[in-house]
């Protein structure tokens, strides 16, 4: 556990210090790669709260990290035009605010897990896993046959969205904004697992049939689990698309669910730093076997299937031998 | 002229189906005899439809290249049950998930750097090619016929093979109740290789077929493999009798929503605007169908509650 | 009639040909320990299932303190005041005892969708937690995980989760089941206290324990009850000593 806390400190520092070196040496490329790894640790913080605490195995949580990047995409393009979005209530010509952007971006995810759990959660065991998967590939056919929004080839903006008094086009500064983010989405995970809503979910991973044998509607508990889960990676799709000021159909794609299960898997489940080691993790190792070999996904698999198979507590549990022995 | 056109893509349709159905079949027996989820099945089809094309490419011969999508995708499919697959039947859905996901980018992967990454053809052969002409004015390709055929006879064949063999009843014992079947003396271990490798047979079988309409190229089993999941979850999964219904109604409905649906909306719809919508919808068809099925029926058809 | 907490009249479920409860009828008064006796397979622990509504029943009404609420879903009928124990420990092993015990006390108290608030900083339900733990004489042990604990401090946590949600009546399903005897007196001398506020429907197979405890008891046989009377009255029934033939009683 000491070893675990020491570590994570250790995660913020270089999450800290590496763009700040990217700063001082010049080289923005460093900058970009450290907000990519915040970026995709949201998403991950997002899925830990359904899939690591909760127990429910979301096979689709592209859905809401594309969705936050298509709404982000979309607002933007529509502003870049000045074409008109919507007419009713308001005329609405979209916008390249970041800060309505999000409230936006957030609603929509929100109402959208909202929606896919409530179908999902119907079913349970393989079913959720597949439902879930089924409504991801739904969301990316569709983001492929629908032709307004660049189809199969996707969208770009240009221009990354803007913030008041700030160049989001500086690349500390976006890392900066994607920092702040990073902390809120720890700060409420970090809250919500030590609430009373939290012990419940938490015990439903573990028991699903006492916890309902003593009075909780887990059904309605799991549901808000999933909203601010998928709510979560949905935000983490908007910066995603200011990020590389483009989004395409692969953000909806599955290997995007798996991805942001791998990362959940890597770092540890159920710990709050877990997804940030993860995506870092898998970002360093995308990187530096990339730089050797084309077919890094081959090493990047073989990793990953030893991990499983003789690991299991993922890197965090490495350094916690207490869990590890349960 | 519409009827034509409606029976021919019906046709295309349960084409379309019956392949799903080979895919299917392994996917649901793997699960229900040895309930993994494998994601990897369609890897196997990527294998057996690039065993195909190279030993097409080497004989010149379309059956042996169809003999050798069979065993090609059989013999990988024991490898990599003995190698991995088979420490991971007593561990969550979640590590399942996880472990096989990994597998579809290691076997992509690796495909990928054997082979390179253009895509490879597989030719029809000439007593195949053509048209052949069903009733008076219907015109079908000999080569899609072919494959409902095959389809038709392997899904007879599955049949007979569960209800009347050993094999068969060993798999069933399996499905029902997994420690009664080791504790009648089957060599369970052996069993679960077999009905492993049976069900990547099946997916590489359908690969070469389908390679030889399209392309052998990496990826090829991911759109597929996922419209397979599709298939056993609206059938019930375990189910064979409901992976063959769920098949040929998602082959059906997503080939004729797609072609019909834009027509149908231009009725009451800019024609551009409806070919946009409709194209768009119909793509979604069968996941809208799914979790209509799912709502009603939250196991599929066919599955246990 | 107004003494009846709990009514429960032809209550019956099939599995195809296969009755695993036929018409039941079965009452629990106020104050009263009414144990549920009968072989391995005679339909016991569907019973409570049923009662509890996890699994449904195909005829038959279920009365809880005047209120009919044989359409109710389990969670409901668990809201209401029905609260059951596991035949196999059912807790949450990663849980230590103390919060065990909380998990219990949430829905009670209203606090199941509180977001925000520490929970570990709740006096109120800490306190609450503890006294139950006292009860149930665990209270040595709050800090250890659930997981960790013995056999028979798993069953006294069972008791005790049932306890926290402080309901109308109590179904315990063999609460006793590998208890030593040091185990069973505390378990007998906590049923007799909790029975004189709530009253318990108890199945159980440690007979000297049902005899010590029960004022009422039924035979269930078949999925059927056979016979229903005081302890001594079923005692002496012939009825009941065919359905235990063998067993010592």
């Amino acid at each position: 556990m000491i070893i675990e806390k020491f570590l994570n400190k250790w995660i913020l520092f270089l999450l800290l210090i590496i763009p700040l070196c990217g700063l001082v040496f010049e080289e923005p490329y460093y900058i970009t790669l450290t907000t990519k790894v915040i970026i995709l640790a949201i998403a991950g913080i997002g899925l830990n709260l359904a899939l690591g605490y909760c127990g429910l195995i979301s096979f689709g949580h592209a859905a809401f990290f594309g969705t936050g990047g298509y709404v982000t995409g979309i607002l933007s393009f529509h502003a870049l035009n000045d074409e008109l979005l919507f007419s009713w209530p308001i005329e609405f010509f979209g916008t390249s605010e970041m800060l309505i952007i999000w409230p936006i971006a957030i609603l929509v995810c929100a109402a959208l897990s909202f929606i896919i759990g409530l179908l999902s959660l119907r079913t349970s065991g393989v079913y959720f896993i597949m439902i879930t998967l089924a409504f991801a590939q739904m969301l990316y056919f569709f983001s492929i046959s629908w032709p307004t929004y660049g189809g199969e080839d996707g969208l770009s903006i240009y221009l990354r969205n803007s913030f008041p008094m700030v160049n989001t086009m500086d690349p500390f500064t976006f890392y900066l904004i994607c920092l702040v983010w990073l902390v809120i989405a720890l700060f409420v995970s970090f809250k919500l697992i030590n609430s009373a809503f939290g012990m419940a979910f938490q015990a439903i991973k573990e028991n699903e049939e006492r916890v309902k044998s003593v009075g909780i509607e887990t059904l309605k508990v799991k549901l808000i689990v999933f909203v601010i889960s998928g709510t979560i990676a949905g935000l983490a799709g908007s910066l995603y698309t200011d990020l590389n000021r483009f989004v395409s159909p692969s953000v909806l794609d599955w290997h995007t669910s798996g991805e942001i299960m791998i990362f959940v898997i890597l770092g540890g489940m159920a710990r709050l730093y877990g997804p940030i080691v993860g995506a870092a993790f898998f970002i360093i190792l995308e990187q530096t076997l990339g730089a050797y070999t084309e077919n890094w996904q081959f090493w990047l698999g073989l990793i990953l299937i030893l991990e499983i198979l003789y690991v299991r507590s993922g890197i965090l549990g490495l350094f916690d031998k207490k869990k590890n022995n349960e | 002229m519409t009827s034509i056109l409606f029976i021919e893509q019906l046709l295309n349709g349960i084409q379309f189906g019956t392949m799903l159905f080979l895919m299917s079949a392994g996917l649901t027996l793997i699960f229900g005899v040895m309930g993994l989820i494998n994601l990897a099945h369609g890897s196997f089809y990527m294998i057996g439809a690039f065993c195909a094309a190279l030993v097409a490419g080497i004989t010149g011969s379309f059956w042996l290249a169809l003999g050798a999508s069979l065993c090609g995708a059989a013999i990988a499919g024991v490898l990599i049950e003995i190698l991995i697959i088979r420490r991971l039947y007593r561990r969550d859905h979640l590590d399942q998930v996880l472990a096989t996901f990994a597998l579809i980018l290691l076997l992509s992967e690796g495909v990928r750097w054997y082979f390179g990454a253009f895509p490879l053809y597989l030719s029809i052969p000439d007593s195949l090619n053509g048209t052949v002409p069903i009733f008076s004015e219907i015109i079908y390709s000999k080569y899609r016929l072919f494959i409902i055929l095959m389809g038709f006879l392997i899904a007879v064949g599955l049949y007979l093979l569960i209800t009347k063999t050993r094999l068969g009843i060993r798999i069933r014992a399996g499905q029902n109740d997994r420690e009664m079947i080791s504790a009648l003396g089957v060599d369970i271990s052996k069993l679960y290789t077999v009905v492993f490798a049976l069900g990547a047979a099946l997916a590489g079988l359908s690969g070469a077929m389908i390679g030889a309409i399209q392309s052998v190229e990496v990826g090829m089993g991911e759109p597929i493999l996922i419209l397979a999941f599709v298939v056993i979850v609206i059938g019930g999964i375990g189910s064979i009798k409901g992976a063959f219904v769920g098949s040929i109604l998602v082959g059906v409905t997503d080939t004729l929503g797609r072609v019909f649906l834009p027509d149908l909306l231009k009725i009451f719809m800019q024609p551009a605007e409806a070919t946009a919508i409709g194209s768009s919808i119909g793509s979604m068809l069968i996941y809208i169908l799914m979790a209509l099925i799912l709502i009603t029926k939250p196991s599929g058809l066919f599955g246990k509650s | 009639m107004n003494n009846k907490i709990l009514n429960i009249k032809n209550l019956s479920k099939s599995y195809g040909a296969f009755k695993v409860t036929d018409e039941i009828a079965i009452d629990l008064n106020f104050n009263e320990i009414h144990a549920l006796i009968g072989p391995n397979g005679a339909g016991k622990s569907t019973l409570i299932k049923q009662i509890v509504g996890s699994v449904r029943h195909d005829i038959g009404s279920i009365i809880l303190d005047q209120e009919n609420i044989t359409d109710l879903s389990d969670v409901e009928r668990a809201k209401i005041g029905i609260s059951r124990t596991f035949q196999v420990s059912s807790i949450i092993p990663s849980f230590s005892a103390l919060e065990n015990i909380i998990l219990s006390l949430l829905n009670g108290s209203n606090k199941t969708f509180q977001f925000f608030k520490n929970i570990k900083n709740n006096k109120d339900l800490d306190f609450k937690a503890k006294n139950i733990l006292k009860e149930i004489e665990l209270i040595d042990k709050s800090e250890i995980v659930a997981s960790q604990l013995s056999h028979g401090d798993r069953r006294k946590l069972e008791v005790g989760l049932a306890l926290a949600t402080n309901p109308k009546v109590f179904l315990f399903d063999e609460p006793m089941a590998g208890l030593d005897e040091n185990g069973t007196k505390i378990m007998i001398n906590l049923f007799k206290k909790i029975k004189l506020n709530t009253p318990i429907l108890l199945i159980e197979h440690d007979m000297d324990a049902v005899f010590a405890l029960a004022d009422r008891v039924s035979v269930i046989n078949y999925g059927r009850i056979v016979a229903t009377g005081t302890v001594d009255q079923i005692k002496s029934n012939e009825l009941v000593r065919d359905v235990y033939l063998g067993y010592e009683i």
